[in-house]
């Protein structure tokens, strides 16, 4: 009787599986690779947003910086005398130009996109303390960082759903044995576990990709204002390093013109005089190298925010894309093409942030 | 105001105040310990301008964007359990399986019928049935 009705499941089942075999393998390890290292740059996106708040205090104390940095010169001790021509020559910082950070364009003018939500009037302070100004850094900071985690949340989710080689596959071994006892043979229930695993990858792939697109189409009206905020905050932290740099530049030209002015109303040319002058070239050779490293960090900051916005920008047009296939029904294939198409630079992007970031 | 103007004012003072500095920073221009302060002042008080505007600009983003940030989380913590519901299907799909052999062995031994093999099979069924419910 079982053996009877055996054929009859089994080609019923060959017929669902049918479609299941038509299904070509799916190499998921990119739409892996994209999740993992999205959500890998969770740190580096941290390090950004907390730098917000940071920014802004060092920003204030520019000033105590250059001053600490010439009362306590790190040089060795100079020999020779330079004139005050050579002197003012090596000093200079005015090499170390400010790097380019990340430049806003809303998408509302770029393309036919309705106005997001963030660009609503902002408020113009008037007169606030420094005190003040990084109150409301330190609350950016904070935010940032929280909108941040769920931008990496949504992608590691993505990966989740895509990640049908993480689900379990359908164990069909304890059938076998008494299979066999009722007599039937090796080869069909080879075929009958052939065919319930090929059934198992089709649901897991149909779920998956069912699961992928309401999960695009929930998410889709929310990602130009979230992604459109997080630039913005990008932009406003490339303006922030600039005003930084500028301080700390400001700072600078005003001590070194004194200490050069001082230089060179020391004239004569005893021992005295020359180790008073050497005393201030060692100053000033000393908080040139200290005012460099900070520009140089800012300048690295600033490359870090350049490619925060631009991963930013391309986790956007990613998920647009993908958006746009799963209206289109798409397979996991379709969403593989692109991941590796559209999504690739922002693996590019985070590696350079990571980069900057660590310098 | 918008934001987005905001943002092109606070870059324009930035910009402004980056000349300022450049002209401190060239030492070779010569320049009196009066307008050396002058243009310390200016360059302070532009990009302090700059960046309040800038950060409060940043706040009103984030705060105008936060029903996005909460929907986006709502929609995520659903993603996340439908990939575990996922994964819990396909293991329920093995304990049914499980049911399948137990019942399969256990019909096999009432048609034997041999007694002892047909209850050791049914307490094995009665297991898999009740752990594929569960």
């Amino acid at each position: 009787m079982v053996n009877r009705r055996l054929p009859r499941f089994l080609l019923i089942a060959i017929g669902v599986a049918a479609a299941g075999a038509c299904t070509a393998p799916v190499d998921l390890s990119a739409v892996q690779k994209y999740a993992s290292t999205t959500a890998a740059a969770g740190a580096s996106f941290s390090a950004l947003a907390a730098d917000f708040q940071a920014s802004c205090a060092r920003y204030n104390d520019a000033h105590d910086y250059v001053v600490n940095a010439a009362s306590s010169p790190t040089l060795p001790i100079l020999v020779g005398d330079p004139s005050t021509a050579q002197l003012t020559d090596a000093v200079s910082i005015a090499a170390l130009v400010l790097q380019p950070g990340y430049q806003f364009v809303p998408v509302a003018s770029s393309s036919s996109v309705p106005t997001p939500s963030p660009n609503v009037p902002a408020p113009i302070p008037t007169a606030m303390s420094n005190a003040a100004t990084c109150e409301n850094a330190a609350d950016v900071s904070k935010a940032w960082g929280q909108a941040n985690s769920t931008v990496l949340a949504y992608v590691q989710s993505l990966g989740n759903l895509a990640n049908v080689d993480a689900v379990p596959t359908i164990n069909p071994s304890p059938l076998a044995s008494p299979l066999a006892k009722i007599g039937v043979s090796s080869s069909a229930i080879q075929a009958s576990s052939a065919i319930l695993g090929s059934i198992a990858k089709f649901y897991t792939l149909q779920t998956s990709e069912r699961d992928i697109s309401r999960f695009l189409a929930e998410v889709n009206p929310s990602m130009p204002g979230a992604t459109e905020a997080l630039r913005y905050v990008d932009a406003v932290y490339s303006i922030e390093l600039a005003d930084e740099f500028i301080e700390i530049e400001t700072q600078y030209g005003g001590f070194a013109r004194t200490e050069l002015r001082n230089y060179d109303t020391i004239k004569g040319s005893s021992q005295g005089s020359i180790n008073r002058r050497l005393a201030i070239a060692q100053r000033l050779l000393s908080t040139k190298a200290a005012v460099l490293s900070a520009l140089t960090f800012i300048n690295n900051q600033r490359q870090a925010s350049a490619a925060y916005g631009s991963a930013i920008d391309q986790i956007l047009k990613t998920h647009e894309q993908l958006y746009e296939a799963s209206q289109r029904r798409a397979t996991l294939s379709d969403y593989l093409n692109v991941i590796q198409t559209t999504g690739a630079p922002v693996l590019t992007d985070l590696d350079t942030l990571a980069k900057a970031v660590k310098k | 105001m918008t934001d987005a103007q905001a943002l092109v004012l606070s870059q324009e003072l930035s910009d402004l105040a980056t000349i300022v500095a450049q002209m401190l920073n060239d030492l070779t221009l010569n320049l009196t310990q009066t307008q050396v302060q002058q243009l310390q002042s200016l360059s302070n008080q532009l990009t302090n301008l700059s960046r309040q505007i800038a950060i409060a600009g940043a706040l009103a983003a984030l705060n105008a964007a936060q029903s996005d940030f909460d929907a986006m989380t709502r929609a995520t913590t659903a993603a996340n359990a439908a990939a575990t519901q996922l994964k819990a299907q396909i293991a329920k799909v093995n304990a049914v399986i499980s049911v399948l052999s137990a019942a399969i062995t256990f019909g096999a031994a009432l048609a034997a019928g041999v007694l002892g093999p047909a209850v050791t099979a049914a307490g094995t069924l009665a297991n898999a049935a009740a752990a594929a419910l569960q």
